[in-house]
């Protein structure tokens, strides 16, 4: 009953919107959240003082319901796409930095002082040193970060209705529309189960490359 | 001279800074007037939620709701580690579905509990129940799997019965991982019944947010907001508490936890 539902909901194109409207804005935010945390995972690197500070701040951030924030951020953004891109990207940038940092900080010292007897300049210490040897890290980080995105712009699409495909559940829902719900609940699975089955696929290619 | 430690000083001029940036935010009115209303309001707000006795009934429906779905979570997840930790051929085929579902939004799954359970507190036991069962799970199962071998071959040496070796060797050397898992566990059953309670019900820390932010009194939101994170973070410290009692309890087991 769902699959057919589904099927005559995709002739009619009506799925392909709010699908697309989720995979955009996950996008958005993943692509915002990886540079901001992998920037800031650097930077706590590289300024190992402030490192120690801002790593338990950030983990005690991470530890807590961030996610029940999402009030303000309608508040200060409006009901857009706008506040759960500007939600989930707080979301999926903590354990993007975490991660980074830890991984730079996990890099074997002896490959530092060897590429420094070697003279390298920074700019090839990081390209060829720090950067191969902390990617399994940094990696594992941004796939924590895209779960964490995705997680937060379903759950805040079905929480505030503006679209996408955590809307449809809601809507199905409050005008009992049954297939429509589960259409939504089903989609909402599969959508996140293959992002992340595809994902653990392209994580380790890129790793048997190493 | 400089006793206090930097990091530490550093931590407390960036919560400094973040309240200063926000205080000027909210007098330039360069926000909407009302949306970030001064600290010491909300300090005020909060004040009054606790000392009326406000937020009390709504802290007792959060807290039994979360801990009812915990408890359910936790009679269902930890046996289910348990079995599939023993089970290296069941842990195969079981294992990959929670790993996948682990990482959906479970919130989306409210819906259907509202309409199997009703409004009432009993679907957001549901979606706590959900949200930690996962985490406790994994955990579990990683615990179970992990067991030193030895302890297996003796209990089957002097003819441990099966309750035997279950309630004698695996819980007792499951006891860190799985009290690691309660800790995530129970906060996320508690951020799964607020998130419940966010999106319909008549009760609840989560229902007090979303109250005051649908008749704009903003204060009074970020103040819920704020007591709903100590309360959140009250239980995550507890838990802490008692995992290190638990660590410095558990004896060797040969294998690093």
């Amino acid at each position: 009953m769902i699959a057919v539902a589904a099927w005559e909901r995709l002739l009619a194109g009506e799925l392909l919107g709010p699908f697309a409207k989720t995979l955009y804005e996950v996008a958005v935010t993943f692509v915002i959240a990886s540079l901001a945390g992998l920037t800031a995972g650097y930077l706590l690197w590289r300024y190992p003082l402030f490192g120690k500070a801002y790593d338990d701040l950030l983990g005690a951030l991470f530890a807590s319901p961030v996610i029940l924030l999402y009030p303000i951020f309608l508040v200060v953004f409006g009901r857009d796409a706008k506040a759960i891109i500007a939600m989930a990207f707080i979301t999926g940038a903590i354990p993007i930095a975490m991660n980074t940092h830890q991984g730079l900080r996990d890099v074997n010292p002896i490959y530092l002082k060897v590429g420094q007897s070697i003279k390298l300049t920074r700019r090839q210490m990081v390209r060829h040193v720090l950067f191969p040897a902390a990617f399994p890290a940094v990696l594992g980080g941004l796939k924590l970060g895209l779960t964490y995105v995705l997680i937060s712009v379903i759950a805040l699409e079905f929480l505030i209705e503006i679209g996408g495909i955590g809307t449809i559940a809601s809507k199905g829902y409050f005008w009992f529309n049954t297939e429509e719900l589960y259409l939504g609940v089903v989609g909402a699975m599969l959508l996140s189960m293959l992002l992340i089955y595809l994902l653990g696929k392209l994580e380790a290619k890129l790793l048997s490359h190493e | 001279m400089n006793r206090i430690p930097r990091p530490l000083l550093i931590q407390a001029g960036t919560i400094l800074l973040f309240l200063a940036l926000w205080e000027i935010v909210g007098e330039s009115q360069l926000l909407f007037r009302g949306i970030v209303p001064s600290v010491l309001e909300i300090l005020g707000a909060a004040w009054m939620q606790v000392s009326t006795g406000f937020v009390w009934p709504h802290f007792l429906v959060t807290t039994y709701e979360a801990f009812a779905g915990f408890a359910a979570a936790a009679l269902s997840a930890i046996p289910l580690g348990i079995l599939l930790g023993a089970n290296p051929f069941l842990r195969r085929i079981v294992e990959p579905p929670i790993l996948y579902f682990a990482a959906t939004p479970k919130i989306i799954l409210f819906p259907i509990f509202l309409m199997a359970f009703g409004a009432q507190l009993e679907s957001k036991m549901a979606m706590a129940a959900v949200s930690g069962f996962f985490p406790l799970a994994i955990n579990a199962t990683l615990g179970a799997a992990s067991i030193n071998e030895i302890f297996l071959k003796v209990a089957k040496s002097v003819g441990a019965s099966r309750l035997q070796v279950m309630t004698r060797v695996y819980l007792p050397s499951m006891l860190l991982p799985i009290f690691a898992g309660m800790r995530l566990a129970l906060g996320a059953s508690i951020v799964g019944a607020i998130l419940g309670e966010l999106k319909v019900s008549n009760a609840g820390l989560g229902f007090i947010i979303i109250q005051a932010f649908n008749h704009f009194r903003i204060a009074e939101m970020y103040a819920s907001i704020l007591l709903t994170f100590f309360f959140a973070a009250g239980v995550n410290l507890l838990m802490s508490l008692i995992l290190g009692k638990v660590r410095r309890f558990t004896p060797e087991r040969g294998i690093g936890w």
